[in-house]
This record gives structure tokens, C-alpha cells and sequence, in this order.
């Protein structure tokens, strides 16, 4: 009867898909498949039953927590993966400060330049315990904070537009593709995609940053023709250079905390106890020191709008292991004289 | 999860949106290339490779289809990048051999692991014990017939008889996902 031999013949499907089937059995199958039409039909619906069983088996094979537990580190390390290991080039950065910080050689940039029309290079300071906003030739507008220091010609004729900044600013970049808007901090410069930025090059400090809030930026080094790029930025990320081991460091931030200063607002977030005094320092131009070396590593978070700087020192010693002195300033016969200090040290 | 909330969420890079689709995509795409790449070592390099591509480039990120039918594209032409790319000939030569039938054009279903998993364990569940019992055996735990039939003292031919029962009901109750190409009568 065919419905019997059918069922035989279907028997013998899962030996032949194994493979396991002597010729003769084989040959059984493939002529029952040349039969008809629905016999083929048959035969390949039960196969794909048997592909799809053979599929999930596969799939348990792999192991899923395995790998993202590799992934997940993975994107810990490098957000985007286009960042360089600094150690490869560390030969490239072995080159002293640039002249490009400080106020040195400014006539080496008037040399540079010179072939050019007319150019006459400005330097910008905010004044300490003051912001300056400043257009640059191109309408790219530039937020100092105090203290800080830009440097740009009258107007931006060469190839690229290049700024020198020490200390600290808040860029807003107008996007010009063919003139690519450089500014030269050191050993890592930025280029500039028309974008949003806050870059952070303090002398006094180990770290020199980056944060970006729209837009997009690429950090180099050595000269703009020659450069060696070192990664290129994503909004609300921040890459943070280390001077004293020749590191880069990238992760994500919440950018108003980089950029609020613009605004008058001081934030602190786990900021250790030293990189606090020096920022205070600046905010309110009046030199505070930590006595204490223990207290370097105290962590401190707050946020500050329009307290002035004493409600800020009452506001660390309540809340903080801190209590602080104030030694005036003092005059001495030469004329010269010393700022007001205030001392900061560990409470007794 | 909706598919619009997933792209907009690897758009912005949440974190919690890429893990989803890689717990999701992951054991799928992987056995998809192995279509193109019989090696899992490298299958599984080549996915790695192309998740982490995702996270650096999500926002600029464009995709017009559906994300699934873009995740299995994407990743078949990694592979076939892979492929093109293999320096040293013997290697090459030994995937020449085991895919000779592979070529840009061929199709090969998508397939999700949670989705195919909840499918076939419905139905294998709904058969009679034993007959299920050496349904797994055969097809999840790779024995031969005669090893079965050895294992669970019963003849070659019962083993054979029951899988094949297995298959029939199977073949009934996974007719949505036996997506047929046109069949050519010999």
C-alpha cells in the first residue's frame, strides 16, 4: 500500500540527512523524491524541520553572556573605537612643550606668517575672577575663563584657522570644511568640525581636556601636515590627557558640568580636594593653599551659583574635614607685596 | 521591543538598548555566518567586531529597512570582506572547499534564537515522551541512530520510526517558518 511505503520511506529521511544511510537506502529516497511533485515537497518540508532543529542547536552553542560580557568591556575602554594607544606613539610625544603655550616667541609666529597680508596676531586674556567672550574673525565665538589666554590673527587667511589657548575656553565653532579650525594647546591639538567645546589647559595642571557637546572633534599631535591622529571625539564625551604618564583617557560625561562655568555656575563632582583649592583659586582670583597633603585626595562635590568666596570656605568647613586661615596681604618696603592667602588645612 | 524604539535607541547609544539586540541577535547572527565562514572562532570575531562598529558609529548611523534585515546584511558582507581578505591561500583554499557553493547571491534565512527556541520547544513538548526524548538525542545531542538505539535498548528501527513521527508532526506545526524557495522538479 503507498500510504506503508510512504512511511518507510519517511523513516529513512533522518538517516539520510545524517548521511548515514547505505547506498541502496539512498537510492530508495531519491527515487521516491523524482516520484511527484508533492513527494519533493514533502521530502523538503521535513528537511527544513530538520535544518531548523539542527539551527537552534547550533545557536546554543555559543555563548551569549560570554561575549557580551566582552563587549561591554570592550566599549569601556574605547567609546569609539578610533582612538590610538598612546603608547605606540609615545616617541612622537617625547617632544618638549611646544612653543605654541606660554607666551614665548611671538615673533616666531609673526616669522610664520609674515608671507601673509597684513596679519596682525591678538592676544586675549580674561582677567582674572572675570569671563571674556570674544568673536574670532570667522564668527566663531570663544568663552575664557578667567585667567586664560587666547591667541588668533586679525584674520584667518591660511589653510587653517589656528588658535593658541592657555587655560581654559568654551568654543563655538562655525563649520568651514575647507579651513579647518585648529587649536594648538601643546603636545595634543584639537581639530574642529564646527562644533561645541570646552577645552581645559591649565599650566598649573596635570591633565589637559577636552569636552565635547555637539559637533564633532580630532585630537593630533605634531603639526597639522604631519599629524598623527589620536582619536576623533563624540558628543558628550571627554578625553582627558595626562601629562605625567603620557595617557589618554576617554569616557562620557555629563557636559553642562564642563561647560557650566560659562554660565557662573561652579560644579564639583568627586573633584579631589587639590584640584578643588586650585579651581577656586582661579574662580575667585585669590591664591588658596592646602597646608595639608593628606587633604589632597578628599573628594568633594557641590554646586556653586553666586556665592561669593567666603560662603564658599564656611560652606567647605561645615561640610567638609577643612577649616581655613586668612593671612593678609602684606606690603613689603620694595613696594612689591603679596596677594591675601587664605591657608586651608585638615580640622583638628 | 519595537523596532523604531531600538534604532533611535542605538541612534543615541544606550547602552541598555545594545545589550537587548545583542542578547537578541547574537547566536543568530553567529550561525547565519557560519553560511559564509565555517570557523565559530572567527564567526564570533567577525559579530564582536560589528557590534562594537555599531557603538562607534551609532549616530551617524542610517538604516532604511527593518534593523533586523539590516544587522543580517551588515554582517553578511563582513563576512564576505573576511573572505576576501584572507592572506594566507591554504586557509582560503580550505573555505574554498567547504563553501564552493556559497556565492554573493545566495540567500539564507534570518533567524533568531529566542523566537526559534520558543517554536520548537511548543511543539516538541506537545510530543509523546519517548518520541520527543529521541527526538533530542538525535537532533540536539548529535547521536547516531544506532547509538541511541544502544543507549535506550530498543531497535534501530524504532529510533527510526520515532523520529521520523517526530518530524511529521513538526513539519505540521512549523508550516509558518518553512519559508520554501521554488521547488524544481527533477
Amino acid at each position: 500500500m503507498k500510504q506503508n511505503r510512504e512511511n518507510n520511506i519517511q523513516e529513512l529521511f533522518a538517516g539520510y540527512f545524517r548521511n548515514e544511510l547505505s547506498a541502496e537506502d539512498k537510492d530508495k529516497v531519491n527515487r521516491w523524491r523524482q516520484l511527484s511533485a508533492e513527494n519533493e515537497v514533502e521530502f523538503m518540508r521535513i528537511k527544513k524541520v530538520w535544518d531548523l532543529t539542527g539551527i537552534l542547536n547550533q545557536m546554543e552553542d555559543f555563548n551569549v553572556s560570554n561575549a557580551l560580557h566582552k563587549f561591554r568591556k570592550n566599549i569601556k575602554s574605547t567609546p569609539n573605537s578610533s582612538w590610538v594607544n598612546l603608547q605606540k606613539i609615545a616617541a612622537i610625544l617625547i617632544v618638549p612643550i611646544l612653543i605654541y603655550t606660554g607666551f614665548i616667541s611671538y615673533s616666531h609666529f609673526l616669522r610664520t606668517y609674515n608671507n601673509q597680508a597684513q596679519v596682525v596676531w591678538q592676544e586675549f586674556r580674561a582677567i582674572p575672577g572675570s569671563l571674556s567672550n570674544i568673536t574670532l574673525p570667522d564668527s566663531s565665538t570663544v568663552c575664557l575663563n578667567m585667567g586664560s589666554t587666547i591667541k588668533f590673527p586679525s584674520t584667518f587667511n591660511t589653510d587653517t584657522r589656528d588658535v593658541f589657548l592657555v587655560g581654559e575656553a568654551y568654543f563655538n565653532v562655525t563649520q568651514d570644511k575647507d579651513h579647518p579650525f585648529l587649536v594648538k594647546t601643546g603636545k595634543v591639538n584639537i581639530e574642529v568640525l564646527g562644533t561645541k567645546f570646552n577645552v581645559s589647559n591649565y599650566e598649573d595642571s596635570n591633565e589637559f581636556e577636552v569636552v565635547l557637546e555637539s559637533g564633532k572633534v580630532g585630537l593630533f599631535s605634531g603639526s597639522y601636515k604631519n599629524k598623527k591622529d589620536l582619536g576623533k571625539l563624540l558628543p558628550g564625551e571627554r578625553v582627558v590627557y595626562q601629562k605625567s604618564n603620557n595617557s589618554l583617557m576617554v569616557d562620557k560625561v555629563n557636559v553642562d558640568d564642563f561647560t557650566c562655568w560659562k554660565d557662573g555656575i561652579l560644579v564639583f563632582k568627586d573633584t579631589p580636594m587639590k584640584e578643588t583649592v586650585n579651581k577656586l583659586s582661579r574662580w575667585f582670583n585669590t591664591k588658596i593653599e592646602l597646608e595639608d597633603p593628606e587633604l589632597e585626595d578628599y573628594f568633594f562635590t557641590a554646586t556653586f551659583i553666586e556665592e561669593n568666596l567666603m560662603q564658599v570656605l564656611e560652606l567647605l568647613k561645615h561640610s567638609t574635614p577643612i577649616d581655613y586661615k586668612i593671612e593678609q596681604h602684606r606690603e613689603f618696603k620694595n613696594g612689591s607685596y603679596t596677594k591675601e592667602i587664605i591657608k586651608v588645612y585638615k580640622k583638628k | 521591543m519595537e523596532e523604531r524604539v531600538l534604532i533611535e535607541g542605538i541612534r543615541q547609544r544606550n547602552q541598555l538598548v545594545f545589550e537587548y539586540i545583542f542578547e537578541y541577535y547574537y547566536s543568530g547572527l553567529c550561525v547565519f555566518c557560519l553560511n559564509y565562514i565555517n570557523d565559530k572562532l572567527v564567526v564570533e570575531d567577525i559579530v564582536q567586531e560589528f557590534f562594537l562598529y555599531l557603538w562607534s558609529e551609532a549616530h551617524s548611523l542610517e538604516i532604511n529597512t527593518s534593523l533586523r534585515s539590516y544587522m543580517f546584511s551588515a554582517v553578511k558582507y563582513k563576512c564576505l570582506d573576511y573572505k576576501k581578505h584572507l592572506v594566507v591561500k591554504d586557509k582560503f583554499n580550505s573555505y574554498v572547499k567547504e563553501n564552493n557553493e556559497v556565492s554573493n547571491n545566495d540567500v539564507f534565512d534570518h533567524y533568531v534564537e529566542s523566537e526559534l527556541r520558543e517554536i520548537i520547544q511548543k511543539e516538541l513538548d506537545k510530543l509523546p515522551k519517548r518520541c520527543r526524548e529521541i527526538f533530542i538525542l538525535s537532533r540536539f545531542k548529535g547521536k547516531s541512530n544506532l547509538e541511541i538505539a544502544e543507549q535506550l535498548n530498543i531497535s534501530k528501527r524504532t529510533v527510526e520510526i520515532q523520529i521520523s513521527n517526530a518530524l511529521k508532526v513538526l513539519k505540521v506545526s512549523l508550516k509558518d517558518y518553512l519559508f520554501l524557495l521554488p521547488i524544481f522538479f527533477r
